[in-house]
């Protein structure tokens, strides 16, 4: 083995030296640095000795004030590496940090896209921070489950982070082969290895010290790590499910204010335009944005009727062309109204007419020459196939004339009837004369159809002002000299419909009406006449050839779609495009409001009151348990706890007190307007609604739609109310039932705690004053002076606050005493002397109301809470419960009773009216029963526990483990743990 | 060495052996080329996965001083298989139990679960099946293949004398680290055992083509050398791009399986839509084992029909979708970008890291 690179070194220490020093005069003058210096402080024999410089790598200060700093350090690193990796020249750990930031965009991809398949904005957020909750869960759970244990109990973290040489941020423990121990150079505790040795437990005075806890940390490090891969896909989603869990109550009321305010905003719009109160450029962009019925550029959006109608227009259509046409017009609406379209329809296009053309004259005319020949051939001799046929076709072409001239007259020059004369000219016109098909000299070149609208217009146009009698229809050329506009009409109408019915018989498409179709017998008959002597045989066959006529101009029938029909369908279906845009916007904001579906108001208020209602009624875990699975056990729960809450004075203010303060809450967003706005919100729902709907009906009608205006805006009205039955009423109805319906459930829940707290007053006051009810005690409490009725009338009306349907008071819960069943009805709903319903009501009910009154609107402490539909725009909820009671005394415990007639007040009150109540309105005032809103509430409210309860202690159990398991970690040998 | 690796060999086969009796031929080199075949890729994924899921954990837990960065990074699939399955649990538990509270919530949220697992099942394959979009390109275009992969073979420690040794193996690309690549498995002497013929390679086969390919030229006197960088710069871009693009396709893979004609499919794998063999009265034990028979390879021939009609349902559905679409786009964007930018470089990277010395000259540094 030769010398090495070192003794070489050494041996030519000498001789580099002297070069250089020789070579060190030259080059200093060029002022290129010698190496001289360094050689020079190369002395072995002194402590000038060469080092290494310090290295750059360093352990990162991981805690939260140094986060922000390391967070723009990474993303600016990945951002580098991004660019790097691009350019070919990332190096592996830049390349794994790419793949990091590819899992992000991956969660934000879905989470954008997932974002667009949801409904409202509470789902949308929900999508990414559920992202965002996961990406937190994946880097919370190493460090509450692992570093932060591991730190307590081993006395290191074994998820330090370093930055290397190379600037390049990982974990220490991450390649257990690769540990950079060396930066542990103990400039603070966490970093010097001699602490770490001691809270390790490692032995002082055992050799090699360092070693020791090294293996010890690397060991802790691995195990630790691998737990963490272990018991992360357990902990991830769950974490990430609880925190969604958690967090979707707050995300719901941010996407609640958005979307209501959102439902404000269309409201208002669409009122703004259909009241006018839009300037040219709103309206445009209104009309192209939101509705999308003119383009961006103002042109009218085609619709998919208008399509249809061009490819029909002036054709001979069946049936089927009808019904499709109807059920294009009324797209998107219910069967009634595509009835009603097609009504319509038919009655603009007439019936069925007769469909003639020069191939069916030839038709007709060989089944008639055939008949002929079959009964009498001499007779077949007398007359050729082509007379008839020439016979059959002017009777045709008369007939269509004549229909020519009806419509010209009626539609063209009289349609209001100022020129009653000139019309009636043209109606009554006799065109069984004339000859449509001559050739003269002047007409022989041309082609047939040309010929015979020629010879049309020759005839029907002829006008000769020296001489009006030669007039072909009376007062024409005296038109010309007075109302040439009028007379150029004609002339335009009468030439296109004479060049129409020329092309149409040679097409084969020309429509007569019924009335018109005789022409064609007449012209056969005629001919038949003229060519046949009379005879006992020619009659009967007379007979045959007017019955085959007959059955032609019956079998060979369709409509016409008329230009006219056609314009008013087109235009029909902009205006049921226009009313369908805006019923969408309406309705989107009706829905939003009032609707039983997620997250609209209604169904978040409702959550709100049943939440607050189960709070103040105490339920245990367990009663919530049982009463979930049995409805039974409910009811008794709910009577008890609502017995319990109601007995005390001070529970029972909080309790009606607190229900009463999330109630007022509905009103208040269903109909308060956005900040720059005004009016109530609700109010201008509904009559937005209603102008919509007349608006529409209104224009339908003037179209010649009277069908479809009373599919949406019937004028029929009954004893019940105005439009029954129209697609109006119907839209205004839900609108108010959703919410009478609401108010009413609410009303009840307090009614309940009403009459509990007013019966358990009256019960005490009994009991102390010895089970005697004095004069004093009934009219404090609205009883009667008899005990043992009012215990009766006590439990039955419990029972029926909490417990009945309608039909309970159709039956009259079966009691069989008329008598008990009023004095129930007066407990429980009017509990007041004399007859006036709002006077002299007993003191305890009193009290509740006075405490409901105190509750003032949400926004404004010194505003009575807001009420929707009910004529004023604020009213106090006390007084709103005092209505509600008597409204239920009128009419439920009036059912079938006469009870109206015997003197009782009868109160109406928003829209609805308690003495004509229909069934649908009684269902609304009685709400949902107090049991079922129970037991509903506690169901989805145990089912949300079962599911903490199935998912919160698999989570814990797995901390636990987690935890637990990092005991046993490291080395445990006697030789180094002290 | 030689004796006790061939000693420790021995165990495996039989438990006593004569070491002289055993010779070269019985030695496994330590790494070995694999032919990029499907059979090859799943035996490599399922045993990466089950050792990640049996044999890592165990030596992780224990503390080996074997456990190394590999094994911790193979046990990613854990949290990835079971964090999945958690998440179909918190979905079908949620489900269940909210199932009464809106009619419409209710039947959106039905089947969340399977939704979420064919949401994995679809991100993985997306994931795996985009990375060929970026290789094969550049592989065609630069000869570079960036999915070569070897498998480490490592034997236990033979001091232990185990009566049943333990093997392990590793399942690694070539070209999976930039910083280092394995140009040793590149050469001839490795390559020539992939080749069927049994020919022996020329010791730079490889880098001469890639060589050639990239426009430096033929026998280049040590292509190795000339290529190695281009190697480099390849696997920068392309590992880039197959981070950025395979996620971006593996979200593609989610909403694909988020679309609506997927529920017809559940539908068809219900149990109630499974159809009842009913035998007639007089068939006999070995008839109704036959007509359960059938019957069973009806329904699975149903329900496979079923995936392939929904699967293009659901394909459609996605494409017709706006949103669909533009991720559709980006992600396929992403993919023609990152092919097109790697082998942009591997053919622009002959000027850069061209010698600044003519090979042709000799060259004395003094």
């Amino acid at each position: 083995m030769g010398n090495n690179l070192i003794h070489n070194y050494l041996n030519n220490m000498n001789d580099v030296q002297s070069q250089s020093m020789a070579k060190k005069n030259e080059r200093s003058y060029f002022g290129v640095p010698s190496v001289s210096s360094t050689i020079e402080s190369f002395d072995i024999e002194s402590d000038k000795l060469i080092k290494p410089l310090d290295g750059k790598g360093h352990l990162v200060n991981g805690d939260l004030v140094h986060m922000p700093k390391e967070f723009l350090r990474d993303t600016v690193y990945t951002t580098k590496a991004l660019v790097d990796g691009a350019r070919g020249k990332a190096n592996d750990h830049q390349l794994g940090k790419l793949n990091d930031l590819g899992l992000k965009l991956s969660g934000v991809a879905i989470a954008a896209y997932l974002m667009t398949k949801k409904a409202t904005p509470k789902t949308k957020a929900m999508e990414f921070i559920g992202f965002g909750a996961f990406l937190a869960s994946m880097s919370l759970w190493p460090k509450l489950a692992l570093e932060l244990p591991a730190r307590i109990i081993h006395g290191f973290n074994f998820r330090k982070q370093y930055i290397d040489e190379q600037g390049r941020k990982k974990y220490v423990s991450q390649d257990p082969n690769y540990i950079p121990f060396d930066l542990y150079k103990g400039d603070k505790k966490s970093e010097d290895l001699d602490v770490i040795g001691d809270r390790l437990g490692i032995k002082r005075d055992i050799p090699n010290r360092h070693e020791a806890v090294k293996e010890q940390m690397r060991k802790i490090s691995v195990q630790n790590n691998t737990l963490w891969m272990l018991t992360a896909g357990i902990a991830t989603p769950l974490m990430t499910a609880l925190a969604c869990n958690k967090a979707e109550p707050y995300v719901g009321k941010f996407a609640e204010k958005y979307s209501n305010k959102k439902a404000n905003a269309q409201i208002d719009k669409a009122d703004a335009y259909m009241n006018g109160n839009m300037n040219v450029q709103q309206q445009k962009e209104y009309e192209s944005k939101v509705l999308k019925i003119h383009s961006a550029d103002g042109k009218v959006q085609k619709t998919p009727t208008e399509g249809l109608v061009s490819s029909l227009k002036g054709k001979v259509i069946q049936t089927e062309h009808i019904v499709k046409l109807s059920d294009t017009l009324a797209d998107g609406f219910d069967a009634e109204m595509k009835d009603a379209a097609r009504e319509d329809i038919e009655n603009l296009i007439g019936g069925k007419k007769y469909i003639a053309g020069s191939s069916s004259a030839d038709k007709l005319a060989e089944q008639i020459h055939s008949a002929i020949s079959s009964k009498d051939a001499s007779i077949a001799q007398r007359l050729t196939k082509e007379q008839i046929s020439a016979a059959a076709s002017q009777g045709m072409v008369r007939g269509a004339v004549r229909d020519l001239l009806i419509s010209v007259g009626a539609d063209v020059i009289d349609p209001s009837g100022t020129y009653e004369n000139v019309s009636k000219n043209f109606k009554c016109q006799e065109v069984s004369e004339l000859d449509f098909f001559k050739v003269t000299e002047e007409t022989k070149n041309m082609s047939p159809a040309d010929r015979l609208a020629h010879n049309i217009k020759s005839i029907i146009m002829k006008v000769n002002n020296s001489n009006p009698a030669e007039d072909f229809i009376p007062g024409m050329s005296s038109l010309e000299g007075g109302n040439r506009e009028l007379k150029a009409q004609i002339d335009a109408k009468l030439s296109s419909g004479a060049d129409a019915i020329a092309r149409n018989f040679y097409e084969g498409g020309l429509a007569i009406s019924e009335e018109s179709k005789r022409e064609l017998k007449t012209s056969i008959g005629a001919f038949y006449k003229e060519s046949v002597p009379a005879s006992s045989s020619s009659k009967a066959l007379a007979k045959t050839i007017s019955g085959i006529v007959e059955a032609d101009t019956k079998n060979s029938r369709g409509y016409v779609l008329t230009e006219k029909a056609a314009d008013a369908i087109v235009n029909a279906s902009r205006q049921i495009m226009k009313f369908g845009a805006l019923d969408r916007v309406l309705s989107d904001a009706a829905h939003f409001k009032v609707e039983k579906a997620a997250e609209t108001v209604v169904a978040n208020n409702w959550s709100d009151v049943a939440e607050t209602f189960i709070k103040e009624l105490n339920i245990s875990d367990k009663e919530l348990e049982v009463a979930s699975k049995d409805k039974a056990y409910s009811n008794k729960l709910l009577a008890q706890k609502l017995q319990q809450v109601c007995s005390d004075e001070e529970s029972y203010k909080t309790f009606i007190k607190n229900l009463a303060e999330k109630m007022v809450d509905l009103d208040e967003k269903m109909d308060a307007p956005n900040s720059g706005s005004n009016g109530r919100m609700m109010s201008k729902l509904e009559s937005g609604i209603s102008k919509n709907c007349q608006d529409a009906g209104n224009a339908l009608e003037g179209l010649g739609m009277t069908s479809m205006k009373d599919r949406i805006l019937s004028t029929r009205n009954s004893k019940y109310g105005t439009n029954m039955g129209s697609l109006m009423s119907s839209k205004i109805g839900r609108l108010h039932s959703r919410v009478n319906g609401v108010h009413s459930s609410y009303m009840r829940l307090l009614e309940a705690a009403e009459f509990f707290h007013r019966a358990h007053g009256y019960e005490s006051e009994v009991a102390a004053n010895g089970g005697n009810v004095t004069a004093e005690i009934a009219r404090k409490y609205g009883f009667s002076d008899n005990a043992e009725m009012n215990g009766k009338v006590i439990s039955k009306a419990k029972e029926l606050l909490l417990d009945a349907h309608t039909n309970e008071f159709y039956t009259k819960m079966g009691v069989a005493n008329p008598q008990f069943f009023e004095t129930v009805m007066w407990s429980t709903y009017r509990p007041n002397e004399g007859n006036v319903w709002n006077a002299n009501w007993n003191k305890s009910t009193e009290d509740t109301i006075k405490i409901l009154d105190s509750v003032k609107s949400g926004s404004d402490s010194t505003l009575s809470p807001r009420r929707v539909f009910e004529g004023v725009e604020r009213k106090p909820l006390g007084q709103k419960l005092k209505e509600h009671m008597n409204q239920l005394y009128n009419s439920l415990g009036s059912i079938e009773r006469g009870v109206l007639e015997t003197g009782r007040e009868n109160l109406k009150v928003g829209g609805v009216s308690p003495a004509d109540a229909r069934a649908c309105e009684r269902f609304d005032l009685l709400g949902k029963t107090v049991t079922d809103f129970f037991h509903d509430t506690i169901k989805q409210k145990a089912n949300s526990k079962k599911w903490m309860k199935i998912f919160a202690p698999i989570l814990a159990a797995t901390y636990g483990v987690t935890v637990l398991a990092q005991f046993f970690f490291g080395k445990k040998d006697s030789d180094i743990k002290a | 060495m030689v004796s006790s690796v061939s000693q420790h060999q021995s165990m495996v086969k039989q438990p006593v052996v004569n070491p002289a009796s055993l010779t070269n031929a019985d030695m496994k080199e330590e790494c070995n080329l694999k032919p990029n075949t499907l059979k090859n890729k799943l035996m490599s994924a399922y045993q990466k996965t089950t050792s990640a899921f049996i044999e890592y954990p165990v030596k992780g837990l224990t503390g080996s001083k074997k456990s190394n960065f590999y094994e911790f990074l193979s046990m990613g699939i854990v949290p990835y298989l079971v964090g999945s399955a958690t998440l179909m649990a918190v979905f079908n538990g949620a489900s269940k139990h909210f199932a009464d509270n809106f009619a419409v919530k209710a039947a959106k949220r039905y089947g969340a679960g399977n939704k979420a697992a064919l949401g994995v099942l679809f991100w993985g394959i997306a994931k795996a099946l985009s990375k060929p979009l970026i290789s094969t390109p550049v592989k065609l275009a630069t000869g570079i293949d960036t999915e070569m992969s070897y498998e480490r073979h490592i034997y236990s420690d033979p001091k232990l004398n185990l009566k049943h040794p333990i093997h392990e193996y590793e399942q690694h690309k070539v070209m999976e680290s930039h910083d280092f690549p394995r140009y040793d498995m590149m050469y001839g002497e490795k390559l020539s055992a992939l080749n069927k013929k049994g020919e022996k390679l020329p010791h730079n086969y490889l880098f001469d083509k890639i060589a050639k390919k990239n426009g430096l030229g033929e026998d280049l006197p040590a292509s190795d050398t000339e290529v190695k960088p281009i190697i480099k710069d390849v696997i920068s871009r392309s590992n880039t791009a197959k981070s950025i693009s395979s996620y971006l396709w593996a979200a593609v893979g989610v909403m694909f399986a988020v679309q609506k004609p997927w529920d017809n499919f559940f539908n068809a794998l219900s149990k109630s839509s499974w159809k009842q063999y009913r035998p007639a009265a007089d068939v006999g034990f070995a008839g109704k084992i036959a007509g359960k028979t059938v019957n069973t390879a009806k329904n699975l021939y149903r329900i496979s029909e079923s995936f392939v009609r929904n699967f293009g349902k659901a394909s459609k559905s996605l494409y017709n979708d706006r949103a669909g679409k533009v991720f559709l786009g980006i992600a396929a964007l992403s993919s023609i970008l990152g092919a097109v930018n790697t082998i942009y470089g591997a053919k622009t990277a002959v000027g850069q890291h061209k010698n600044v010395f003519d090979k042709k000259d000799k060259i004395t540094v003094q």
